[in-house]
């Protein structure tokens, strides 16, 4: 197995200086909220994984759609780091969500549309390595995953516009996007900080995903040399 | 007016952050450390 590439520990020292950077900006920089108070420094880190999160979910089921189109492993092992950096993504998200609730809106949770989908979608993601566990058939566990993974993505609309379309103790969108650009009806200075710390949780989960790739092919790889060993072996044998 | 109360449940969600991804990039070197082991 190959050490770690040395680009990919400079990109990892960059990466770690940027993301104590976003901390500085929202810790220190950012004022407080005129209702908020200082829970508004919250925002940063839970929609930066929040958006980072549903972005590895549509990349993770982009790849199983690739999987099933071509066939090609390299597909299938690109989905699957997605598909765990996105549960990673998914429980930070649920969590931090959480520590928010509870001091802002007096709970910790409610069983309301916008928090039900998150946890769907957490489960779901769950529900992907548990099938993926049960096959062992690599093609046929390419191919039975990457429809899950399908369907899980298939949530994240409904997740996404959850605060407008059902009553929900999440807040509603404070940011539109359209052909005009990005408009927000918060103060500058918080969209400056938020956007900074989403392109912040996105190298980092590149970092990750680099690194994740990396084993899977490897993984593969070595079960493809033990294969060849098993059926030489069994040559011998016979 | 500095709230302690409200910074705490700041810090405590940005600790969240950290713990978490300490803890997967623990999980991928060791993932890493076992397939050099093979």
């Amino acid at each position: 197995m190959p050490k770690q590439p040395m680009w990919l520990n400079v990109y990892g020292f960059v990466v770690l200086v940027l993301f104590l950077l976003g901390m500085y900006l929202g810790l220190v920089v950012s004022p407080p909220d005129a209702s908020m108070g200082e829970l508004i420094r919250m925002i940063y880190a839970h929609v930066a994984v929040a958006w980072v999160g549903f972005l590895a979910v549509v990349l993770a089921a982009l790849h199983s759609m690739l999987f099933l189109w071509k066939a090609n492993f390299k597909d299938d092992i690109r989905a699957v780091a997605h598909a765990e950096i996105a549960l990673v993504f998914a429980g930070l998200t649920i969590a931090s969500g959480m520590t928010w609730s509870k001091p802002t809106l007096g709970v910790f949770w409610d069983w309301d549309a916008k928090l039900t989908l998150t946890a769907l979608l957490a489960s779901l993601l769950v529900g992907y390595f548990i099938v993926r566990g049960l096959i062992d058939d690599p093609e046929r566990r390419g191919r039975i995953s990457a429809v899950v993974m399908i369907i899980v993505m298939a949530s994240l609309p409904f997740n996404y516009m959850a605060a407008k379309w059902f009553r929900t103790l999440h807040p509603a969108k404070s940011y539109n996007v359209d052909a005009t650009g990005l408009s927000s009806t918060m103060s500058p200075v918080f969209v400056k900080i938020l956007l900074f710390n989403v392109v912040v949780a996105a190298m980092i989960y590149i970092y990750f995903f680099i690194q994740r790739n990396r084993i899977g092919q490897q993984e593969a790889e070595l079960f493809e040399k033990e294969t060849e060993l098993d059926v030489k072996g069994d040559f011998i044998h016979v | 007016m500095f709230n302690f109360s409200q910074w705490g449940w700041v810090l405590f969600a940005w600790g969240q952050l950290i713990a978490v991804y300490i803890a997967y990039q623990v999980y991928l070197t060791w993932r890493l450390k076992r397939l050099e082991d093979k």
